[in-house]
């Protein structure tokens, strides 16, 4: 039986698996999206089912791509997964089409380190989230899941939502997401101001 | 990760027992469980240096009796059991050294050593015997070892893997072997499907020859095996969660192994730093097992 991750925990396994790493002789640099992050900043409360990497943060302080996670960092992980009752992949690749199709500018100056032994896990700013959030919830609309809660537990302002909208837009231009968008603004009472423009 | 003393106590005891078991003059008691002559030795070669006159009277023996070891079984056997292969090679060179068998591991280097002797001849009907006893009447082989399966669980039938998996031999072995004691009128052979299971003979003559017979059948080569991994096993530098986890990922390895061993596993339900306590205690359990 596994178990999912509340704050606690995620922070002891992420201080396991760095020290495994270390003592390993190993180091990695990896940047977190999804609920693992927002747990880590305190926005939310509610246990998540793993961690969702977006990619290594390189030399330069961008985000690399990441075809799979290398060897000796997903045997720790699984080996850490073993210890801690733990599905072996509960730190594993997230959304690879973020990167592909862009990320918010500014993003990589928005993330924020946290260091354990052998692992940096880089963790995605709260605009950068919200704009993640924002997408995943008018891609489910009318659906009103975790998506649309955890945007509102970001709390961000009209000026964050506008800006995280024009940036969804960039991922989906189609009339239909427009549509979606509009609706998921509309429920966190914010006016969607590129819709009087269209 | 405490206990390693401990355990490695425990296992020695255990060496000695059967040794004394075996005629070799030790004080102690002697062991009640079947003892794996191939076992035996290379558990010795491995740990007996620490405790020298287990080492000394071992030497002994095999250079009297060491016709008895089967040395490709001894090969296997070791295989099996883990831990620094040249312990065996030294080992059966200082036997070769004082007169006794070369044993193909020795790879046909020879120690000096000269015997003691201090070993007598001891009763082969002793239920512990049995395997050596065999082998003295039926042959240092394949054959010898599948009667001390059957008759020390005489109302059970085997098919022929499960014989080659508990007597360390090759199939074609055993098949072969099986096909001449049951023409000897020693086994019975069934046919279920496919396959075919073996069991000791039903006549009362055999079994009444053989006599009493060591209960429970101990897996002496599994359970070494796990004793020597745990002896050989390191956590690493780091903190007690760090040491918990390389521990539960080791643990896991050799489940299948403690299992085969008929040993008691460490509480695998406890998380985190938790299962560093859990493989301590563990470590304790699994030392009272295996001492005498």
């Amino acid at each position: 039986m596994t178990h999912p991750l509340a704050r606690g925990g995620l922070d002891d396994v992420l201080a396991a698996l760095g020290g495994v790493l270390e003592a390993r002789g190993l180091h990695y640099e990896l940047v977190l999206v999804g609920g693992a992050s927002l747990l880590l900043r305190g926005v939310i409360l509610r246990p998540t089912r793993g961690v969702d990497v977006l990619g290594a943060r390189d030399a330069s302080g961008g985000v690399a791509p990441l075809e799979e996670l290398p060897e000796p960092l997903a045997r720790a992980v699984a080996d850490v997964g073993l210890a801690f009752g733990l599905a072996p992949d509960w730190l594993n690749l997230g959304p690879a089409n973020l990167l592909d199709l862009g990320l918010p500018p500014g993003f990589e100056g928005r993330l924020e380190a946290r260091r354990t032994g052998g692992l940096v896990a880089w963790v995605a700013g709260r605009f950068d989230l919200a704009c993640f959030k924002l997408y995943a919830a008018a891609d489910r609309w009318p659906a009103r899941d975790r998506h649309l809660d955890d945007l509102a537990a970001l709390a961000p302002t009209p000026d964050e939502l506008h800006a995280a909208a024009r940036w969804t837009r960039t991922h989906d231009p189609s009339p239909a997401f427009a549509e979606n968008l509009h609706a998921v603004l509309g429920a966190l009472g914010v006016e969607d101001p590129d819709a009087r423009r269209r | 990760m405490r206990d390693a003393d401990s355990l490695r106590d425990a296992l020695l005891d255990r060496l000695a027992t059967q040794w004394v078991t075996l005629g070799v003059a030790l004080v102690g008691p002697a062991d009640d469980t079947l003892v794996d002559l191939e076992a035996l030795v290379a558990a010795t070669a491995l740990f007996g240096r620490d405790e020298p006159r287990v080492y000394e009277g071992a030497l002994d023996w095999c250079a009297r009796n060491g016709a008895a070891v089967n040395g490709a079984r001894l090969k296997a056997v070791a295989g099996e059991i883990g831990g620094d292969p040249s312990a065996l090679v030294d080992f059966a060179a200082l036997v070769a050294g004082a007169g006794g068998p070369r044993w193909p591991v020795a790879a046909g280097r020879t120690l000096p050593h000269t015997s003691r002797g201090k070993v007598r001849e001891p009763d082969l009907r002793a239920p512990a015997l049995l395997a050596w006893r065999l082998r003295s009447a039926f042959g240092v082989a394949a054959r010898a070892d599948i009667l001390v399966v059957l008759a020390t669980t005489p109302h059970q039938a085997y098919p022929l893997a499960d014989l080659a998996r508990l007597t360390r031999s090759t199939k074609r072995n055993v098949t072969l072997a099986v096909r001449s004691l049951a023409m000897a009128g020693l086994v019975e052979v069934d046919r279920a499907g496919n396959e075919q299971r073996v069991r000791l003979t039903r006549h009362p003559g055999f079994r009444d020859w053989v006599g009493r017979t060591p209960a429970p059948l101990v897996d002496w080569t599994a359970r070494f095996a796990v004793v020597v991994a745990v002896l050989g096993f390191d956590p690493g530098l780091g903190s007690p969660v760090v040491r918990a986890i390389e521990a539960r990922v080791f643990v896991e390895r050799l489940l299948p192994g403690i299992s085969q061993a008929d040993l008691p596993a460490p509480d695998t339900a406890a998380l985190g730093a938790a299962f560093g306590v859990a493989f301590d205690a563990w470590r304790g359990e699994l030392g009272a097992a295996i001492r005498p």
